[in-house]
């Protein structure tokens, strides 16, 4: 398994106006507030399945509770009753030797609010709430403000992990 | 609340906060209040009958924790629940990103 | 200068005091955060999409959502959302929010061709009203109609359902749930005599086996399947079956899995209850006191156009519901001929998978959690479906108590509090009850405070009918409320879309954005979404939840609840109501439907100063009393005293949710059983007490194939669905830049031999071809479903690749809900 060198810092790309889809499409016409993609009647090519974004850089969070995004392939990841690969990398045994970020410890906490050992069975399936993300660009821009630029602070460049 | 030695902030790379919502038994409360100050990295921000909010700081999850598992056993506490946990590698970004253009 | 680790701190802070439902004193908050600007309010509400009904906390800072997480105080999730759920925050903030109302316009006149352009809401009123009430005069109150939703909140269903039944005197009223669980909600009613689930969430923690019948509960349901995986990680003994026609996530953690061929899940059904009868493990005393047995109407078509020739050929299309009653020995002899033989040739499941899976229901000591959604209700045998799996639990007595029991899972946030209990169906009224039923509507008139006879009888028309009609012109004027049909609906392309177009009706959409149905409607109806209004929600396991109204709505963006009851103010009584009616009852003459409807002395019964003061709520505002909670009052007298029970308004704002029956303040976690439920009385131990003899019926159905399955031309199954990262259509999710990244297209998963059968690879472009339409894709091989040969699955998320032209239009006939698990495609490349 490869290591997964992390860098912090990615630039913030969502907080930058996300620029028209990179199917081509032209841009609006001010009078309607349909993203081209939405008509009923014609059939719209299929643009090439976008890759993987596999770069290994760490996405800042838009708010501290959101789980992160996975920055690196996880194409045939086994998760099953027996095994989680996910957990090979990000366990906390593991972390130290290959650099991926440990789980939280919110992970070790069950329903009932006890921490546990080890990862609780109710967070096993990673993706669940972590995904990975395909170098897609978003048809429609989305301008959600996290509380950093509402309240004009400088950046402070962090990780919110 | 001072960052120390005890806490091992002065050297380590990350930082954790966590907040934690203790249930306490409201005739003990006093006693718990006392206990959580003698906790290095260990603040109480609010309290109400039979319940608090602290917060905890340290250098890595096993310290949390470690001061959370403390706080549970402490006389009077019904239980410690994990609310919050952040973990701040701002002081190594520069590391990071090292490894990540040699990669 | 604010220091970023007390920022942080102040964020952890508020995060457990909210937690523990502890208010932070304003001078805390501002010493914490060193400067007022960093406040946060947080606020609870329920999450905007599945029917699981997690809880979240929203904060809030200067009119914005600025964040969310999931509501540790939340009995369902405990602390926990799914990756839609944890980006509830942005799900507001699409750059194309409707902000005016739109009207096809040419020549500053509204015209079906035009083009849309901004218009007041009172022009929009104007033209809406207009073309209502031509409508309502050429043809009457059955050419007008409403499509809603199991996303409206209880009082907007509750305000749309008086609007149309007693405003326009027409039962056209159906919500999208009628796609999503009306087989569900039927065969509820046909079993027990109730709708909804017996028992609740609490019986993951309890059970020793899941059974999921076609869900795929990982990537729909993935809250309640953190729970299943609690469970089944956590306890040995614990198994997990997954019946599915092709294997998806939820195979990660099948101890049984099980792929079968669309349709004869019917046959494995009926297996089980032959295994249960032959290995003499039916619970006799159970069936003895608590079931009654009939024998269902075979043969009974598939919901098509009536000259289709499948419906011709069917011996009783016309009259599907009929029964007759038999004894055990009849039904018992019925089911014989489902040995495992039989089934597994049928199902093309090996035999010992079919007797383990049996074995989780014959075992007595064995409690078993059957699961299904989707797969059981999108099936032109969707009811037998669902009585079917009533059978296996009512044989065996597993059910009503904690860890035993069949369990209907929803689709939509609402699907339950809103479509169901408040009968936003076409042939319901409040509290289970019909329109058909004279006395149902006599308590109805009285309860709303209108004259007596007003309501209509006949049953309206159902979604897919709707569509036919709008098609065929015999609906004319049609409002779509909080759902995306033109992406939703089957066979789209031949039967919803000419009707939407059809140039003798006028389409009213209200949503949030601009989606496929907005693009082919007649005006545009901007809509406030979520938080942008106080709301209330049921779920899944009966959860009564609330919130408030957190941030303000964009623009000049209404509530669907504004909506309604401004334009009924738009209609008299004179011009909507017979003269017979008014001539009897002449004190309700010359008033507005606003003023019968909803100043009735009930609904505006509530000052302006009962609305908390901690939160906006712009309707009460607007129409100065506080028409929520005097919408719910009205409302929920329907259900109190009779097993429907629910508690005071102000109660729900307070906690997270309540089970109903809520009977002397305390929620009932399962139904029927004597100790859990406080309409069972003492001695009784369980009594099915919608049915007037307290008992449940087991039906014997067959299995019968479905309406369209491959052949020589069209030589594949189509499977359509959901994806973990997209709810529904996709508007709200598809316009969260995360989740469109992390799942951006709709691909057709298929067999990497059937790929390469046809030539084709992972990334080939192809034509999804049906007798009906096509679609235009990518050839995904080796993605998160991975279906048998002869199987395709495309999920419906994408508005700019709409599946639903391919599908077909067959129903289940009792239910009316659509089949968009199997119908017959090919490939081909593009």
């Amino acid at each position: 398994m490869r290591p997964h060198h992390l860098a912090a810092l990615a630039a913030l790309p969502f907080l930058v106006p996300a620029v028209l889809s990179a199917q081509g499409t032209p841009a609006l016409r001010l009078d309607s507030p349909f993203r081209p993609p939405v008509n009923f009647v014609e059939q719209n090519p299929a643009p090439p399945i976008p890759p993987d974004v596999t770069d290994d850089r760490r996405v800042a969070r838009n708010y501290p509770e959101q789980p992160p995004v996975i920055p690196h392939n996880v194409r045939d990841y086994q998760i099953t009753l027996n095994n989680n690969q996910c957990l090979t990398c990000h366990s906390r045994r593991f972390t130290e030797a290959v650099q991926a970020p440990m789980v939280s410890i919110t992970h070790y906490v069950d329903r009932e609010g006890q921490t546990l050992g080890a990862v609780s069975p109710r967070r096993y399936f990673c993706m669940q709430c972590h995904v990975p993300q395909t170098t897609a660009q978003p048809i429609v821009p989305n301008t959600f403000k996290d509380l950093d630029s509402l309240v004009s602070r400088p950046s402070d460049r962090g990780d919110r992990r | 609340m001072p960052f120390d030695d005890i806490t091992g902030l002065g050297t380590s790379a990350e930082r954790h906060l966590a907040s934690l919502l203790l249930h306490v038994r409201p005739d003990r409360q006093a006693m718990v209040r006392a206990a959580i100050a003698t906790l290095p990295g260990t603040e109480l921000h609010i309290e109400q009958a039979g319940k608090m909010v602290v917060t905890v700081e340290g250098p890595h999850e096993g310290w949390i924790a470690d001061r959370m598992t403390a706080l549970h056993l402490l006389d009077g506490v019904f239980s410690a629940v994990m609310v919050f946990h952040h973990i701040d590698r701002g002081h190594i970004d520069r590391t990071e990103v090292e490894a990540a253009e040699g990669s | 200068m604010l220091d970023r680790r007390d920022f942080i701190k102040a964020q952890a802070v508020a995060a457990a005091a909210a937690a523990g439902g502890i208010s932070l004193p304003a001078a805390a908050q501002s010493s914490l955060v060193a400067g007022e600007d960093t406040a946060l309010k947080w606020s609870k509400a329920p999450c905007r999409f599945c029917g699981t009904g997690c809880g979240v906390m929203v904060a809030t800072k200067d009119n914005r959502v600025v964040a969310t997480h999931g509501d540790m105080q939340a009995e369902v999730n405990r602390g926990l959302n799914c990756v839609k759920g944890y980006f509830l925050s942005k799900i507001m903030y699409g750059e194309d929010r409707l902000t005016q109302p739109l009207l096809r316009m040419r020549d500053g006149q509204y015209h079906k061709e035009g083009e849309f352009q901004p218009v007041s809401w009172d022009r929009a009123f104007d033209e809406m009203a207009r073309q209502w009430k031509r409508v309502l005069k050429e043809k009457g109150p059955e050419a007008v109609g409403m499509f809603g939703s199991g996303q409206w909140t209880i009082w907007e269903g509750y305000a749309a359902t008086k609007l149309m039944r007693a405003g326009f005197r027409t039962n056209n009223l159906d919500p999208n749930a009628r796609h999503c669980m009306a087989s569900a909600a039927v065969a509820f009613i046909r079993t027990f005599g109730m709708d909804e689930p017996m028992g609740c969430y609490d019986d993951f923690e309890n059970a020793d086996a899941f059974v999921l019948w076609g869900s795929n509960m990982a990537e729909m349901h993935p809250i309640l399947w953190t729970r299943v995986t609690d469970r089944r990680l956590a306890h040995q003994h614990v198994k997990v079956a997954v019946l599915s026609t092709f294997e998806h996530r939820s195979f990660e953690l099948a101890d049984i899995p099980m792929i079968f061929t669309p349709g004869t899940d019917l046959a494995i059904l009926n297996f089980i209850a032959n295994h249960i009868i032959q290995t003499n493990r039916v619970n006799r005393e159970f069936v003895e006191k608590h079931c009654n047995f009939r024998l269902g109407q075979k043969d009974i078509g598939y919901g098509l156009r009536p000259e289709n020739v499948l419906e011709v050929r069917a011996a009783n299309a016309k009259d599907p519901t009929d029964s007759k009653p038999i004894d055990f020995d009849a039904f018992a002899k019925f089911v014989s001929t489902y040995t495992a033989d039989y089934t597994a040739e049928l199902t093309g499941v090996p035999k010992e998978r079919l007797t383990a899976l049996a074995e989780l229901y014959a075992d007595p000591k064995t409690k078993v959690m059957s699961l299904w959604t989707m797969g059981f209700n999108q099936h032109v045998r969707g009811v037998w479906a669902n009585h079917m799996v009533y059978n296996i639990h009512l044989l065996t007595g597993k059910i009503s108590q904690p860890g035993n029991g069949p369990f209907s899972l929803t689709g939509q946030p609402s699907a339950c509090g809103t479509a169901r209990e408040v009968g936003t169906f076409a042939h319901r009224l409040p509290a289970d009850m019909q329109v058909t039923n004279p006395t149902h509507r006599a308590h109805a008139e009285e309860a709303w405070k209108l004259p007596k006879d007003l309501l209509p009888g006949k049953i309206g028309y159902h979604a897919v009918l709707m569509d036919r009609m709008l098609k065929d012109g015999k609906l004319n004027a049609y409002w779509i409320m909080v759902n995306n049909n033109l992406q939703a609906a089957p066979n789209s392309a031949n039967e919803t879309y000419p009707g939407y177009r059809n140039p003798d009706n006028f389409i009213v959409v209200s949503d949030a954005y601009p989606t496929v149905t907005a693009s082919a409607a007649d005006l545009i109806l901007p809509a406030a979404m979520w938080v942008e209004k106080e709301g209330a929600y049921g779920n899944a396991e009966r959860r009564t939840h609330f919130w408030h109204q957190l941030v303000t709505a964009p623009g000049e963006a209404r509530s669907d609840l504004w909506q309604l009851m401004e334009f009924s103010k738009r209609f008299t009584t004179d011009e909507v109501w017979p003269a017979a009616v008014l001539d009897a009852n002449p004190s309700y003459r010359g008033k507005t439907l606003f003023d019968v409807l909803y100043r009735n002395g009930t609904v505006d019964r509530f000052p302006l100063s009962d609305v908390d003061q901690d939160y906006a709520n712009d309707e009460a505002k607007h129409f100065g009393f506080y028409v929520q909670k005097g919408l719910f009052e009205e409302y929920a007298d329907f259900g109190r005293g009779h097993g429907h029970d629910l508690a005071p308004f102000d109660t729900y704002h307070q906690v997270r949710g309540l089970r109903w029956p809520v009977v002397d303040g305390k929620e009932t976690r399962w139904r029927y059983r004597e100790g859990y439920d406080p309409f069972v009385k003492t001695g009784e131990d369980v009594r099915f007490y919608g049915n007037p003899d307290g008992k449940a019926n087991v039906f014997a159905f067959p299995y019968e194939p479905p309406a369209e399955a491959p052949d020589h031309d069209f030589d594949l199954w189509l499977v359509t669905g959901r994806v973990l990262e997209h709810w529904h259509s996709g508007s709200m999710t598809m316009r969260v830049p995360e989740l469109y990244k992390a799942m951006p297209m709709a691909l057709v998963f298929m067999h990497p031999d059937d790929a390469k059968a046809r030539g084709l690879r992972r990334g080939s472009e192809v034509k999804v071809v049906s007798r009906r339409g096509e679609m235009l894709t990518r050839v995904e091989t080796r993605g998160r479903n991975k279906p048998p040969r002869g199987v395709v699955f495309v999920p419906w998320f994408d508005s700019a690749r709409l599946i639903n032209k391919c599908t077909l239009d067959a129903t289940d006939p009792i239910s009316k809900q659509t089949d968009f698990k199997k119908c017959a495609v090919k490939i081909v490349a593009a």
